[in-house]
């Protein structure tokens, strides 16, 4: 599986279009997480969902989305998980362990998404969080 | 009680005001605030101001850090935000230090202010729309929306199919604003509306002398349009000499203006529309063949309304902040019973249609919300013509029935159709039929 996640420095970007950096997490079952960085050079918001969608991304975390871009995305395939803070270390390691329905890593004001609680812990068991792969 | 005196003010005030500690820990948070961004103040006091706001600037060029470090206050910087909704909203912020009795800083304090009007308004007046403008959750609006950067990055012709009043137009407004050509000019040509000769001298220009009363060359359409992008509306309807012409011109790149002997080179983008069906066209010799296949080189469908009627309250809700914006009133929304006639229409005209149903309403309507006496009259006899009853009387469920009774009528009884096109499981469907009593007719399509 495939996640992304829009940064800046280590924590997930607050807000998806002024991500410099995107983080893209490979994480297989039985193996160590993978990662790499690409600094994100596309300025629309259609193209930065473009590219996500072209690097293979099965899931996108990331901070602030607006509404249009999570449902493009999602009609093409993707699990969208907006509204998320944190280190990109944490939040990935909540989501391994379905988690990252806790209300601390949500923006404040912004409720998890229905029914999200129950699909992160659908993929619980794909992580390996520890390692020398891990983000 | 001072405090709460100030705390009166800043919440009687329509712009949002908040204050953050060294720590850029939100300290105060008015109403205004709250509307604007989404996020009530219990949940704003204390956190991190990015995290609260989630403007574009909060990590790269804050400005409140800027006011913090050079104590120079910012006025009516323009920036765009994500509120909790999932809006993107554009604001105007200003900000400025906090200082106690002594003269020690203690803070700074925000203000910002909705431009959410102003930013319709200047959109509507300079027609500069972007993909964001296209309001829709339906699947095959997004399938369109994931290719369209793909679409606008190439250099290739867009032909735009679909019925009028689908937003042809708008599409081609919006590859061009993520073309790489979206600095430069963006022109628009409605071949059904001109007469052949007019159509040429429009598109191609002419010198001096062409004809009697050219006085000087005029520069046509395509010369307006070099570097940028040149949309073709009703393609479909051009006559064959023009199709000769048009053909050439997308093949060698060339045209000459009328009256001209020499060629003109021509680097422009051609995105056509029609609402017709062009394969059609050739099948009956209206249309020439090498010409469809020149700019069907990428072709976009346009669902029609009826197909996508999980949009129409998102549409409405589109309409009535825009025409909010244009005729400066402050309509909040529809009544149930307005929204379910206005989802019991076919919409032949599609979302044009809708548009001017709403426009036709806000002239009617006096108070906040629009009613069915606002719509119409041929919208809301059909609906009540299901049951003769007058729609005061309906209760939530007899609108639903009604409501559910016309989507599958739409889609030939087809319960799977009729499912994907309201966005809900088929399971939810089934079992909202047999509590709602529903009666299938046996002829049609069953599935």
């Amino acid at each position: 599986m495939k996640i992304a996640i829009p940064v800046c420095g280590n924590r997930v970007s607050t807000v998806f279009d002024a991500a410099e950096e995107l983080l893209m997490i490979e994480n297989n079952p039985g193996a160590a997480p993978v990662q790499s960085r690409t600094f994100w050079r596309e300025d629309t918001l259609i193209a930065r969902a473009a590219r996500i969608r072209e690097l293979g991304a099965q899931v996108l975390i990331c901070g602030a989305l607006s509404e249009v871009v999570k449902r493009m995305l999602e009609a093409a395939g993707i699990r969208v998980i907006p509204f998320i803070r944190g280190t990109a270390d944490e939040v990935f390691e909540a989501f391994c362990k379905g988690k990252l329905s806790r209300e601390r890593f949500f923006l404040p004001g912004c409720a998890p998404c229905e029914g999200q609680g129950e699909h992160h812990r659908r993929h619980r068991g794909h992580c390996k969080t520890g390692g020398k792969g891990r983000p | 009680m001072l405090i709460k005196q100030r705390d009166i003010i800043l919440d009687s005030i329509a712009d949002g005001v908040f204050t953050v500690d060294h720590q850029w820990r939100i300290t105060s948070f008015n109403r205004a605030a709250e509307k604007i961004t989404g996020v009530t103040r219990e949940a704003a006091i204390g956190q991190q101001c990015r995290d609260v706001l989630k403007a574009e600037i909060c990590e790269k060029s804050c400005c409140l850090q800027k006011t913090m470090q050079t104590g120079e206050p910012i006025a009516n910087k323009t920036v765009y935000i994500v509120n909790a909704q999932g809006q993107r909203l554009s604001i105007s912020i200003s900000t400025a230090l906090l200082k106690d009795e002594r003269g020690a800083v203690i803070g700074a304090v925000e203000t910002f202010r909705d431009m959410s009007i102003e930013e319709t308004l200047r959109k509507t007046i300079e027609e500069t729309y972007s993909f964001e403008d296209i309001v829709s959750k339906n699947h095959r609006m997004h399938q369109l929306f994931s290719i369209l950067p793909d679409v606008a990055n190439s250099t290739s012709t867009v032909l735009i199919e679909g019925e009028s009043g689908t937003g042809k137009e708008l599409f081609a407004r919006a590859i061009h604003q993520l073309s790489p050509r979206k600095d430069k000019p963006f022109i628009a040509v409605n071949c059904g509306a001109l007469p052949d000769t007019l159509l040429e001298s429009e598109l191609f220009g002419y010198k001096a002398g062409a004809f009697t009363d050219a006085k000087k060359d005029k520069p046509g359409r395509f010369k307006q349009a070099e570097k940028g992008t040149l949309f073709l509306d009703e393609i479909g309807d051009i006559s064959a000499a023009m199709q000769v012409r048009l053909l050439r011109v997308l093949q060698e790149k060339t045209y000459e203006p009328l009256g001209s002997i020499e060629s003109t080179k021509a680097d422009v983008r051609i995105i056509a529309a029609t609402n017709k069906k062009l394969a059609d066209l050739i099948k009956e010799g209206k249309f020439r063949e090498d010409l469809y296949y020149r700019i069907n080189v990428m072709r976009l469908a346009l669902p029609r309304l009826r197909e996508r009627m999980e949009d129409l309250p998102l549409l409405v809700a589109h309409f009535i902040q825009h025409l909010n914006a244009v005729q400066n009133k402050d309509i909040t929304g529809v009544t149930d019973e307005a929204l379910a006639c206005l989802m019991s229409h076919d919409y032949p005209g599609n979302i044009r249609e809708l548009e001017n149903i709403l426009e036709r309403a806000f002239i009617l309507c006096k108070a906040e919300m629009i009613e069915p006496h606002h719509l119409p009259e041929s919208l809301c006899i059909k609906m009540a013509d299901n049951d003769g009853q007058p729609l005061e009387t309906l209760s939530m469920k007899d609108m639903e029935a009604i409501f559910l009774t016309n989507a599958l009528r739409r889609n030939d009884w087809s319960r799977l159709k009729t499912a994907r096109q309201l966005g809900m499981h088929k399971s939810t469907l089934f079992r909202k039929i047999k509590a709602l009593h529903i009666q299938i007719p046996k002829t049609g399509d069953r599935s």
